[in-house]
């Protein structure tokens, strides 16, 4: 089983650990954007969110550690000894303290503080920058995002596969998938929508209605066996059916009138 | 221009009980994965052809491997309990076919499914699906049945469905979107008219894959947008009536292959069509629409006409009950570099391809059209929208190999796909 499908073996997770998760599948395919918006989102909508959501499932850890506390995972980072890889903290500032950053500064804090504990992480959140930022003016004191900043890096590290490059051991290459690197996984490829179709797929993943109703799907398909491009892939077919429905030609093609539904 | 002045188009809508009684892919691919891949790599297929894009054609592939693998194995445990969800991945997949083998394998597990769930007395909404496509369900039956049509007539026929859509593009300047795809149709037809007829089934289903293609894509394209419908409803009802016209000079294919299911939708632009005839009189605008639409008409007419007869004869000829035996069904071509695997097969050479080049001689077309490019780098979209046009794109099978992932299996059929990632 690859690492990636991870989102699927949770089983009805609460919403802050899926976007954990999905912040690891992030990682794997390099699509950050829309995923850091949706931890945020969820950051933003539960502003005592690392008090009140109390663990977070890590999938294949050993046993004794399945699971973790937020408060012990935010502890845990800001010890240079206990970073899931122990590399990376040598890199982070002394006086780094999960609830200490501000929103202004945590754009460059926190991407450095990626780039030193995972390199790869730091560079698909970059780019990430502008849409993240749109998110934070709305934040109202930015406490959180440091944080959000040490899950992510957590969070890939948990899933890191390229521990070798930096000559550490990493506990968890013995327990994630053994499949060879060249592997691909549906999510690692790119499913680009229009950005309100796009949006159209986040909103119907935050509250769970299908987005089309006129398309009578019933029942709804259970969104959270779901990866991110499948749902896109989903919402095109019924994008593109709800098109012609709305103008009154779904008859008119091979397909729109029973596809998807 | 006239033309224009059609619509908007309002068919009659269907009941709330008629569209919940259709929501079934969905919410079956919810309890079966399978069938979820299967509407997954049709989702892709779509988006890639649209957007030329190749990481969306590896999901495409991917997905189609996953649910091809996945329907083989539910064909060993084949029941009463999964019928229709095997019949669902069947019929998504079929229609995603690149390549003949394939295509008559998924068309004969079809078939085994439909005779048992007959023998149960069990109807599901995907035999009406069928019923539909295939208008009688004789395709099978009637397999390998030979032409009627000889070679004059056949070039009678192309040379009035050429006529026609020519008369169509004049019709149509000014509406730039809709005379692409019909440049693109008539060149096609040109082509299809200048090489030898296709002996073998795989040689048939090779030349008309293209035109079943644009089928599935084009009348999408073209009615979407939100310019005014009436040059976009002639331009597809045109596609439609072509595929009608000219598909029964592939006998080995029949009906299923693409013809039976756009008759229905043709004849439902013709209702649109005469009903706004009848609203609007006997004014220049409706006459001139009337006079376009008369090649789709009548060859509506004539397609269902001969499919009644047809059905007949193949009716009296049915040989029985099927087995659903996966065994049957499987064939392994792992690897096999089909032509028909690409997305736009109808290969239009350049100097450098020979019709006799052994990686080129897929419907061998000599170059009659000098404007056509090959060798395009990116996807050859058959073209899509994301495809400059009018230039033609050629096939990758010379220069996009699928190395890089282990899915050179799947092309549609029942293929015991290799696992993917898992």
């Amino acid at each position: 089983m690859s690492p990636w499908t991870v989102t699927k073996y949770f089983s009805q997770p609460s919403p802050e650990v899926i976007a954990i998760v999905e912040g690891c599948t992030t990682f794997a395919s390099n699509r950050i954007i829309t995923n850091i918006r949706y931890l945020l989102t969820f950051l933003l909508s539960s502003p005592s969110f690392f008090t009140r959501f109390p663990t977070v499932a890590l999938p294949k850890r050993p046993e004794t550690s399945r699971s973790k506390t937020l408060q012990d995972i935010l502890l845990t980072s800001t010890s240079p000894r206990t970073d899931a890889h122990g590399r990376a903290l040598t890199n982070r500032p002394s006086s780094l303290a999960p609830l200490e950053y501000h929103s202004s500064q945590w754009q460059g804090m926190a991407l450095d503080h990626l780039d030193g504990v995972t390199p790869r992480a730091g560079k698909a959140a970059k780019p990430a920058n502008e849409d993240t930022f749109g998110v934070m003016r709305h934040f109202p004191n930015g406490k959180c995002l440091l944080s959000l900043g040490i899950l992510l890096s957590l969070a890939y590290a948990f899933y890191s596969r390229n521990c070798t490059k930096h000559q550490v051991r990493c506990d968890y290459m013995e327990t994630i998938g053994t499949e060879g690197d060249g592997e691909q996984s549906p999510e690692q490829s790119a499913v680009v929508l229009t950005p309100n179709s796009e949006s159209g797929v986040d909103l119907w993943q935050q509250t769970g209605c299908f987005p089309y109703p006129d398309l009578h799907v019933f029942p709804p398909p259970p969104i959270h066996e779901y990866t991110k491009n499948e749902l896109r892939l989903i919402h095109h077919l019924s994008t593109v059916s709800n098109d012609l429905l709305s103008k009154g030609t779904p008859g008119l093609t091979l397909w729109t009138e029973k596809i998807p539904k | 221009m006239s033309v224009s002045r059609i619509g908007p188009v309002i068919t009659p809508s269907h009941s709330l009980t008629s569209q919940t009684l259709r929501a079934r892919f969905l919410s079956i691919a919810s309890t079966y994965p399978y069938v979820m891949h299967a509407l997954l790599a049709f989702s892709a297929n779509h988006l890639a052809w649209e957007t030329t894009s190749k990481e969306t054609r590896n999901l495409y592939l991917q997905h189609g491997s996953i649910a091809l693998g996945g329907l083989h194995e539910a064909i060993g445990s084949f029941s009463r309990a999964n019928a229709d969800a095997v019949l669902a991945a069947s019929l998504l997949l079929l229609w995603q076919t690149t390549d003949w083998r394939s295509w008559s394998s998924l068309r004969a597990g079809i078939q085994s499914v439909l005779a048992a769930m007959q023998s149960w007395g069990y109807e599901s909404i995907f035999t009406q699906y069928i019923a539909e496509d295939d208008l009688f369900a004789s395709s099978l039956r009637t397999h390998r049945r030979r032409s009627s049509v000889d070679h004059v007539e056949s070039g009678a026929i192309f040379q009035h469905t050429i006529y026609s859509v020519q008369r169509l593009q004049m019709s149509l300047v000014g509406h730039e979107f809709e005379l692409r795809w019909v440049n693109q149709l008539i060149a096609y037809l040109q082509q299809l008219q200048s090489v030898n007829f296709p002996q073998t089934p795989e040689e048939q289903f090779n030349n008309l894959y293209r035109l079943r293609k644009w089928l599935f894509w084009i009348p999408v394209a073209l009615l979407r947008r939100r310019e005014e419908q009436g040059p976009a409803l002639l331009t597809v009802a045109h596609y439609y009536a072509v595929a009608l016209a000219i598909e029964p000079l592939f006998p080995d294919l029949g009906q299923a292959f693409v013809s039976g299911m756009a008759l229905g939708s043709l004849e439902t632009i013709l209702n649109v069509t005469n009903a706004m005839q009848s609203e609007h009189g006997l004014n220049a605008s409706s006459m001139e629409i009337a006079s376009l639409m008369r090649f789709p008409q009548e060859t509506a007419i004539h397609y269902r006409s001969r499919a009644t007869l047809t059905s007949g004869i193949a009716f009296s000829q049915e040989p029985g009950v099927f087995n659903v035996d996966p065994n049957a069904l499987t064939y392994t071509t792992i690897g096999n570099q089909s032509p028909a695997f690409v997305p736009s097969p109808l290969y239009c050479g350049g100097s450098e391809q020979t019709a006799s080049s052994s990686t080129s001689s897929y419907l061998e077309v000599p170059t009659i059209v000098p404007a056509f490019t090959y060798g395009t780098p990116s996807w050859g979209a058959a073209p899509s929208p994301g495809v400059p046009s009018p230039a033609f794109t050629a096939p990758e099978e010379q220069t996009y190999r699928y190395s890089d992932l282990p899915l050179d299996d799947f092309r549609g059929g029942f293929v015991a796909a290799a696992p993917v990632w898992t």
